[in-house]
């Protein structure tokens, strides 16, 4: 990734020596241009090995090429192409002496055949002499055997040799360019090439472990750990307890940390136990307690405690039908489609995986079967969240095209078999359109007594230590209710300016989260008002609402998820901080806007961009500037 | 040699007649997060990133390119396989067949490509469990999943991904290298590092499945890439570098959360790390600088849009001039998400 132009010293140079310098880079280059035009000449000659040289010829080729790319390469391990000349070559050795050897067995097959020959004649002339003969033919073949598994062993020696120059080529490079590409997946090759039953992998681990003690973050070392226990197939625990004297060396090892997670991950197919969990608290903690202004244990320890994400999930139902005059809204061309639902998932999905696994059923009036399947028709994406270009989009909110709704009395949409979690029913006839499923009762989260017995001991620490960015986070994180981290988040911001950015916008979240877990007997009026918002997050979990209060917050603009509100008919948006007609951009999707609130607002002082706006908009907008 | 014509006249043009390259700074922070380009001034190497439509005097050349020893320069680096490589006579690899993409598409020779030939290339290098391999000597890295994927797409054949290559399972290793602090690494089970992450989020935002992140997460570790300097860092608790400030920001601009890190602060740390005699930007203040740093040293400034309109606008994807991919009609809508 980062070539040799890191952390090079500018000096201060005389023309003088600007100038010697210069000379000695010319005659380098040139001794440079030289070795590896060699080098690709005797690598085409290698390549066209097969038309008619000397065996001798090849040979000498060949350790010509491995001499001159070493030198090359030990001066820069980067260049690629000469760490391929090599393989190649060893390919070429490694073929040749296969060949050899079947050659070998071959004539050996051969003798074989005719001794057995006349052998056989013997045996026929001289009966007597059968045993003796028999046993002669064993002894030969014994041989023969033995024979053949020492050309083996030769070959696989000579084989075996050649490899380990390229260990060793590879180490020396690494002396010098630890961090080299080029010279660490040349060792991987080679040790792949010897296999687990001819490579000293012990040795590899000790190797990795002395680069390490260099430099403990070196993630081509740590990689390269990584392969050599995949291929010696290293059990998890014992790297488990290289990872555990690393840390007691230094508990501030980040990568030590993140093979542990690894590690333990693999070892337990994903989910940790209750005791790994509460083993590796203790660990961290402990290191955390002991020097609470090391970051590397913290991010560790919210990880442990972190929550499993939650799954997939139906949030809301909302039936809209074309010929009620209340729902006084524009609709799309199809004049078909007489209604429809919109349907809001907790996480994005695209129409490939939607299509696959919905299921509209209608139900009518009196009708307590399992009503009839809607044939199946395009769901529509509003308001998506990524995609490249159309082809692909993913939001969480989706329109189903409803035909024939007459005398239907109510509507059940699934996705997918869970029933708890990702089906439900909505009603044709008011009031019952709107269907907000409950959230689940018991969040999936970490044990109860655990995160209060946690939280109390980061407490305990913070006290001890002092506002730190890393306790409060951590703090921040194993509170049970967002409303109580909010104040949190505000010493955060403070403490942290640099990221008061991504502090405002976890803050918006969870204000926004708090507002509207409380319960409220009209859900379509939403008030998020006076929240010191600086973004506007989980748009989809209430684009049902007809009225919303943004007012008194910080909003710069209006993100693009505002174009799912498209029930909304009144935004308030006074005292924010909307500065052009750009910020409101997302409200002309919203096609019920009727009412727009801007007091307040730097744009409403500027008639130019009132203008805009007005123009942007639908002309049965009302914009208000009381 | 440079042709000095075109300098201002006065004491530099008496020191440019006596033959000397004397090469001024680039860009100088006129105010605090206010970058100003001296366009008269830029290297040849970072021309292409700025914008040619500005009045001012015209570039002095150094040795004028033309189309043609471009062409020849393409042809030279590709190799039979499909591949380019870094150098003419050099075997081809993921990497440098990007670049050649990326180049050819900044110097409007994109008829020099052979796309169908690199696609196969591209898709001889797919293993089955979907990475994806820099060459046939088979290392593996999310690295060159992003190149493939991105030279597919500058290709134009970022709608037909599916029947290039095994698109479904190419992402889907991307996300097997997830950690969980929310950064990727080059492999699975390797440690978070903003290159990497850079790569990873490029790859998904090219397979629309930026969805399938904890996008708040991911943005809090690139967010944290940020130190007192205003600079950024690989990983923590290393050091700063310039090159940081564009594999962050693009990836932070890939997920729309630019505003977590402070852009006047990391830009304060580009223009220090700038070396006033060479003009170019090294990786961090007080080094030698090179080409690779000026590059993301500029394209991560144009990206914190201080510098008023005198650096392009950048497609934090590819880092390529915006206008450069509506000229060949690419078009990749970023994150819209919360």
């Amino acid at each position: 990734f980062r070539p040799a132009m890191h952390g090079r010293p500018r000096v201060r140079t005389t023309e003088e020596q600007r100038a010697a310098k210069a000379k000695e880079r010319a005659a380098k280059v040139i001794e440079y241009r030289a070795a590896m035009d060699d080098a690709m000449r005797l690598r085409q000659l290698c390549q066209d090995s097969l038309a008619g040289l000397e065996a001798d010829e090849r040979r000498k080729n060949r350790e010509q090429l491995l001499r001159v790319t070493q030198a090359l390469l030990q001066a820069n391990p980067d260049i690629g192409t000469l760490w391929a000349a090599r393989r190649e070559t060893l390919q070429q050795i490694e073929q040749q002496q296969q060949q050899q050897q079947q050659e070998q067995q071959q004539q050996q097959e051969q003798q074989k055949q005719q001794e057995q020959q006349k052998q056989q004649e013997q045996q026929q002339q001289q009966e007597q002499q059968q045993q003796q003969e028999q046993q002669k033919q064993q002894e030969q073949q014994k041989q023969q055997e033995q024979q053949k598994q020492q050309q083996q062993q030769q070959s696989d020696e000579a084989i075996v040799a050649q490899l380990s120059n390229e260990l060793q080529l590879t180490a020396a490079c690494l002396m010098q360019n630890p961090k080299s590409y080029g010279a660490w997946h040349h060792r991987a090759w080679t040790l792949d090439r010897l296999g687990v039953s001819r490579a000293d992998l012990a040795g590899e681990l000790r190797l990795t472990r002395q680069f390490l003690q260099r430099d403990e973050r070196n993630f081509h070392c740590w990689d390269h750990r990584r392969h050599v226990c995949r291929l010696g197939g290293v059990p998890a625990s014992e790297e488990l307890a290289f990872s555990d004297k690393l840390l007691t060396a230094n508990m501030g090892n980040f990568s030590a940390w993140h093979y542990r997670s690894r590690l333990l991950l693999a070892q337990t197919d994903g989910g940790l136990t209750a005791q790994t969990r509460k083993r590796e608290l203790d660990t961290a903690l402990s290191a955390m307690f002991s020097d609470p202004a090391d970051t590397a244990p913290w991010a560790y320890y919210r990880w442990l405690m972190s929550p499993p994400s939650e799954p997939q999930r139906l949030l809301w139902l909302r039936y809209l039908s074309r010929n009620d005059k209340s729902d006084n809204t524009d609709w799309d061309n199809d004049e078909n489609v007489s209604s429809c639902v919109l349907m809001c998932l907790s996480r994005p999905v695209t129409k490939a995986w939607l299509a696959k696994l919905l299921d509209i059923r209608l139900l009518p009036a009196g009708n307590n079967g399992d009503g009839c399947r809607l044939e199946a028709e395009d769901p529509v994406p509003v308001a998506a969240v990524s995609g490249c270009g159309s082809a692909n989009p993913a939001a969480h909110l989706w329109r189903l095209p409803i035909k024939a709704a007459d005398g239907v009395e109510v509507i059940r949409v699934s996705v997918g078999a869970d029933s708890t979690l990702m089906s439900s029913t909505v009603s044709t006839a008011a009031p019952g359109r709107l269907r907000l499923l409950p959230s689940p009762t018991q969040p999936s989260a970490v044990d109860e007594a655990l995160r209060s017995e946690q939280l109390n001991l980061i407490r305990q620490l913070n006290e001890l230590a002092g506002d730190s960015r890393q306790g409060l986070l951590t703090e921040a994180a194993l509170l049970p209710t967002p409303a109580e981290a909010l104040p949190l988040l505000d010493r955060l911001a403070q403490l942290d300016p640099t990221r008061s950015g991504a502090y405002g916008h976890a803050r918006s979240r969870l204000a926004v989260r708090a507002r509207l877990q409380e319960a409220k007997s009209e859900p379509e009026t939403l008030s998020l008002a006076g929240l010191g918002l600086t973004a506007l997050p989980l748009m989809h979990e209430f684009a049902f609402v007809s009225e919303l209060d943004l007012s008194d917050n910080r909003l710069t603009r209006l993100p693009g998820q505002v174009a799912g509100l498209q029930l909304l008919q009144t935004l308030d948006a006074r005292r924010n901080r909307l500065a052009d007609a750009d910020a409101c951009r997302p409200l002309a999707a919203c096609r019920r806007l009727r009412v727009l609130r801007l007091t307040g607002n730097p744009l409403a002082e500027e008639a130019a961009a009132l203008a805009e706006l007005s123009g942007q908009l639908s002309e049965r907008v009302r914009i208000e500037l009381d | 040699s440079p042709s000095h014509r075109h300098f201002p006249a006065g004491g530099r043009a008496e020191a440019a007649a006596a033959g000397e390259a004397r090469r001024l700074p680039v860009a100088v922070l006129q105010q605090p997060g206010q970058l100003r380009v001296r366009h008269d001034r830029v290297p040849a190497h970072v021309r292409p990133l700025l914008d040619r439509q500005r009045p001012g005097p015209p570039w002095p050349p150094a040795r004028p390119a033309t189309a043609d020893g471009r062409r020849r320069l393409l042809a030279g680096l590709r190799q039979a396989d499909g591949g380019y490589g870094p150098a003419p006579g050099h075997d081809s690899h993921l990497l440098y067949t990007l670049s050649a993409v990326q180049v050819a598409l900044l110097f409007d020779l994109r008829d020099s490509l052979d796309a169908g030939a690199i696609a196969g290339f591209v898709r001889g290098l797919q293993r089955p469990d979907g990475s994806f391999q820099g060459d046939r000597w088979g290392e593996v890295d999310t690295r060159f999943s992003f190149c493939a994927l991105a030279a597919l797409f500058l290709l134009g054949l970022g709608d037909r991904l599916d029947d290039l290559v095994d698109a479904r399972a190419a992402g889907d290793f991307v996300l097997t290298c997830a950690n969980w602090d929310g950064g990727f690494g080059t492999r699975p089970g390797s440690e978070s590092h903003s290159g990497q992450v850079y790569c990873c989020i490029g790859a998904l935002s090219i397979l629309g499945r930026l969805h399938e992140l904890d996008v708040d997460r991911t943005a809090l570790w690139l967010a944290e890439r940020q130190l007192a300097s205003g600079g950024l860092n690989g990983r923590p608790e290393k050091l700063p570098d310039v090159c940081y400030s564009w594999w962050v920001l693009a990836s932070l601009a890939m997920l729309g959360r630019l505003s977590w890190i402070s852009g006047e602060r990391l830009l304060r740390f580009v223009c220090a790390a700038q070396d006033p005699e060479a003009g170019g930007i090294a990786d961090r203040p007080g080094d030698l600088c090179d080409p690779f740093h000026t590059l993301f040293g500029l394209a991560g400034a144009s990206l914190l849009r201080l510098g008023g309109d005198s650096l392009k606008a950048i497609n934090p994807t590819f880092c390529l001039p915006v206008d450069c991919l509506d000229r060949h009609g690419l078009r990749l809508p970023l994150w819209t998400g919360d």
